[in-house]
């Protein structure tokens, strides 16, 4: 018994929750990145002047765009959830005449749009700064869409694992932050030194920035056959762990 | 007679967390309510009435036994029963970014409603809460948001109704309206079942009452025949709190036998 419009009500009321406090859902994430873009590109950018002959600002826009995407579909589902665990709503979403793959479409379209979103945002704010080439946009719109979905089924997973607010930012503050900033958002992972190249080779944000990068700028650290291997079995992975954890009710009934 | 809720040889165990032992919330219960019934569900705090609601409704998994909601089973038709479902939870909460009209209307399409602002308005008019429409639920009093709840509970014009002691805390003016406004939506066919701590009120408004107690039912009759002798607190007390003094354990009750009760 599919319920569609249920389902479109609950990705509506996912993205109404985000579109009331667009100062802190849309209009901050962007700000930081021209901050990122203010100090890292103008600082940075003497120190490396360019890279494979593409400047530094081009070099760095696409990790912002990335940086910026992830934490959004992050934090949609995952702040949504565990606010309704803490105001007594999960009983109500347990409630509800939606099946669990409904409710996954729900939490996940709402994270991706909102990534989306941000991502085009700040593509839209780098145009002040960098002039951008453009070497496949269809790399960039399949590796964009593909990073949205793991980072929102991870967050939507996330949400439902927590109990508290601290393990959420537990898992941004020492697990996504590292991963990103070592991720090559900054700099180029060619330049590490050759063990920490390897160990970077596990980092599955490398081959998202990679993926991103190249799309813009033609430049490729990693094999783009690796690269979107790598993202593609990750979401997948990740979308199967929470829609079978949604399934099984895990930490949502009791 | 159709029955509305079917339940048999209903078990739930919670399992043990943290220094909490496990427990056996419900331990075989049986229960057969009736289309178109007013019915009270009585018991001491702890005595497993949330929990059999909570896995009516969805949010706890039951152990053993089989639960029917108007002949659909919720094991194979989990989805459908919820439509047939409207419930009034015990504890009041509202999604804290939205208007009393937004929450109904977001109601209103988990349930595949469209357009339906015109249910909306009468609900809110019969509830006397029209005037909130545009307002934060965050903003109003304890009283209206109760109310609220119900509005929730109905908008989707279920079959059976669940209310978790929907009056506590709430004054004796608007208790009144709401019960005045139950009496006449179960006329209209809506089954309604109800716990309650106010036995005044499931002596006013329901056919049959059954007493739960430790997770088994005690008591089951049409609320006339309990009350022939004693008040319906007498009676409550009796199978509940004395038969624990008498045994001297809130656990190994030997309950009075339902069937005993023969309208049951």
């Amino acid at each position: 018994m599919a319920n569609p419009l249920g389902t479109y009500t609950l990705f509506k009321r996912e993205t109404k929750r985000f579109m009331k406090v667009y100062m802190q859902t849309i209009i901050a994430p962007v700000v930081s990145n021209l901050l990122y873009f203010a100090v890292f590109g103008l600082s940075l950018r003497k120190a490396i002047p360019s890279i494979e002959g593409v400047s530094y600002l081009a070099f760095l826009a696409p990790g912002l765009i990335v940086l910026g995407m992830v934490n959004n579909a992050f934090q949609n589902p995952s702040s949504s959830i565990i606010i309704m665990k803490f105001q007594g709503l999960i009983d109500d979403l347990m409630t509800i005449p939606l099946k669990r793959i409904e409710l996954l479409i729900a939490f996940v379209g709402s994270a991706v749009l909102r990534a989306m979103l941000i991502g085009f945002m700040t593509y839209l704010t780098a145009i002040y700064f960098v002039d951008f080439s453009y070497a496949s946009i269809s790399i960039i719109i399949l590796s964009t869409i593909l990073i949205s979905f793991f980072f929102s089924f991870l967050g939507l997973f996330v949400g439902i694992w927590a109990n508290e607010f601290e393990r959420i930012d537990f898992l941004q503050n020492f697990v996504m932050l590292p991963l990103i900033f070592l991720g090559g958002v900054f700099y180029p992972i060619s330049d590490l030194p050759p063990l920490f190249l390897k160990i970077s080779m596990f980092n599955p944000v490398v081959h998202m920035i990679n993926l991103v990068r190249y799309g813009f700028t033609g430049i490729s650290e990693v094999s783009l056959i690796t690269s979107f291997a790598v993202l593609g079995s990750f979401t997948l992975v990740m979308g199967l762990a929470t829609y079978i954890a949604l399934r099984k009710g895990w930490k949502l009934q009791t | 007679m159709q029955s509305a809720i079917k339940v048999e040889n209903l078990h739930k165990t919670y399992a043990p967390n943290g220094g909490n032992k496990g427990t056996h919330a419900l331990r075989g219960l049986d229960l057969d309510i009736k289309k178109g019934e007013f019915f009270a569900l009585l018991g001491p705090n702890g005595s497993g009435k949330t929990t059999f609601i909570n896995i009516l409704a969805g949010p706890t998994l039951k152990s053993k036994g089989k639960v029917e909601i108007l002949g659909s089973d919720i094991d194979t038709h989990r989805v459908k029963t919820k439509f047939l479902l409207g419930v009034v939870p015990q504890e009041i909460s509202f999604d804290s970014f939205f208007t009393v009209n937004e929450i109904l209307e977001l109601q209103s399409g988990y349930y595949g409603i469209r357009n339906n602002g015109k249910h909306i308005d009468e609900i809110l008019s019969k509830l006397g809460l029209k005037e909130k429409k545009f307002t934060n639920s965050r903003a109003l009093s304890g009283g209206m948001k109760r109310r609220l709840l119900i509005a929730k509970a109905l908008i989707h014009k279920p079959e059976v109704l669940i209310l978790d002691e929907p009056t506590a805390g709430v004054d004796v003016e608007l208790r009144r309206s709401m019960w005045k406004y139950m009496k006449q939506l179960n006329e209209e066919g809506l089954t309604i079942l109800l716990t309650t701590h106010y036995l005044e009120e499931a002596e006013q408004l329901c056919s049959r009452t059954a007493i739960i107690h430790n997770g088994k039912l005690v008591a089951l009759d049409k609320t006339s025949e309990l009350t022939k002798e004693k008040t319906l607190e007498d009676v409550f007390v009796e199978l509940t709190y004395e038969s624990d003094t008498g045994s001297g354990t809130t656990t190994d009750t030997k309950p009075i036998s339902p069937n005993k009760r023969a309208n049951g």
